[in-house]
């Protein structure tokens, strides 16, 4: 029985699948229907109970959250494709370090910038600009640690690539594309390299061209 | 080479490493970071950790942050000693994994901005009622999940305590003291029971000793 992702369309399934595509594992996909509340309904919530995207069942197997979904990932098909976790305890640490480091320092004000500038309208709130400017701040403030941090170091967790960079692909995507905030990467050196590096990646080319939100 | 831990034995994020170390039987150096005098945005402390925070370790040439991330790699690394925090299989580490996510952006995310708006900021500028009252109603949608995961689970994880019970330790802290949320808790029988178990392991009355509340 293959891994099965739910939410494929959404950036935050998109961690799990970059990942999958990266370590070469077969998998399908079943869409939700936000728009429609599908996730709010009982089948949903019985494999993901805060009613977010993704879930993921493997087999007999439920896990959400999609980073606990890329770790999974990366361990059980270790042996195959890239390395996502390094090759020590020590370079394991790196990994964890910047992952958790986009999970409560980059994504939060990313996300206010997701829902406030791409989607308030669709799901009807009115766009706090005054938490727009905010989030902009923070987010810059974040940027310049990495561009600190990768004018010395290839990939966030050292020569390697890692989770920790794929982590950033679905929000920073948006970031350069549909928040139209591409300046925020393309004006620094070093972060503008690394993110013209990861999202060439022919593995995260594949999840955008099958997986890209419908206009 | 004893871990040097740098930060505040009173603040959350350390708390956290700390009591990974004291389940695990870690020895440790704590080397105090004053957060009332900003020490953790002075550039001496930005070379740990760039990003103006608390905690960040130094162990030899080994040099890491985010609580959560160093937790996981001595919970690694000292597997065979002490507690075991992470599980014995990839499915069930996995399942560790995916609660610590829980408690980073679902738990935490609104624990934070309470402990915040209810306990720091009104020493200097008065409660902000209205978002309090709308974190209160986040945090129960959020607390009803837990109820309904500790109905038929003894841990966040399984029948086993770990590092996704561990990792909320700190903040059930300030909610069950000084934010004034214990009700919240008691009043939902599997939470106060898990609560009460976990706040009674010995290496959390450790840690309570050393923070002298």
């Amino acid at each position: 029985m293959v891994l099965k992702v739910y939410g494929p369309h959404f950036a935050s399934p998109k961690r799990a699948l970059v990942t999958l595509v990266e370590k070469g594992v077969a998998f399908e996909t079943i869409p939700v229907d936000l728009m429609k509340g599908e996730h709010k309904q009982p089948a949903y919530l019985a494999l993901q109970p805060f009613g977010t995207v993704p879930a993921v069942v493997d087999g007999d197997y439920k896990i959400f959250e999609s980073r606990a979904v890329m770790r999974y990932v990366a361990e059980k098909y270790r042996s195959q494709g890239p390395d996502l976790l390094g090759k020590t305890v020590e370079d394991r640490g790196q990994v964890e370090q910047w992952l958790d480091v986009e999970a409560t320092t980059y994504h939060p004000p990313l996300l206010n910038l997701t829902l406030h500038v791409m989607f308030a309208s669709v799901m009807g709130f009115p766009a706090d600009q005054k938490l727009i400017k905010e989030s902009e701040e923070k987010l810059a403030a974040v940027l310049d640690v990495y561009e600190a941090h990768l004018s010395k170091s290839k990939y966030l967790a050292g020569d390697f690539v890692s989770l920790a960079d794929l982590a950033h692909l679905p929000f920073t995507d948006y970031l350069v594309g549909p928040i139209g905030k591409a300046y925020m990467i393309k004006d620094r050196k070093h972060v503008s390299a690394w993110w013209d590096d990861i999202s060439s990646r022919p593995a995260w080319k594949e999840v955008l061209e099958k997986y890209s939100l419908p206009a | 080479m004893v871990v040097k831990l740098y930060g505040q034995i009173k603040a959350g994020n350390p708390q956290r490493v700390l009591l990974c170390f004291l389940e695990k039987g870690i020895e440790f150096e704590v080397i105090h970071v004053d957060l009332d005098k900003f020490e953790q945005k002075k550039p001496e402390h930005l070379l740990r950790q760039p990003f103006g925070q608390v905690p960040a370790i130094e162990d030899g040439d080994l040099k890491l942050f985010e609580s959560r991330a160093i937790s996981r790699y001595y919970a690694t690394k000292y597997a065979e000693q002490g507690t075991d925090l992470l599980g014995k299989t990839l499915e069930q580490r996995a399942i560790v994994d995916q609660w610590m996510e829980v408690e980073a952006n679902y738990f935490n995310v609104v624990v934070l901005p309470l402990v915040i708006n209810i306990v720091f900021k009104p020493k200097f500028v008065e409660c902000d009622v209205a978002l309090v009252e709308e974190l209160k109603v986040k945090f129960e949608k959020v607390l009803d999940v837990y109820e309904n995961r500790l109905a038929t689970n003894r841990y966040l994880a399984g029948a086993e305590f770990t590092l996704a019970d561990l990792t909320h330790m700190p903040g059930m802290r300030y909610i069950m003291n000084e934010a004034g949320l214990s009700g919240m808790i008691t009043s939902r029988e599997n939470v106060n029971r898990w609560w009460d178990e976990i706040s009674s392991r010995p290496a959390w009355k450790k840690l309570m000793e050393m923070a002298a509340y």
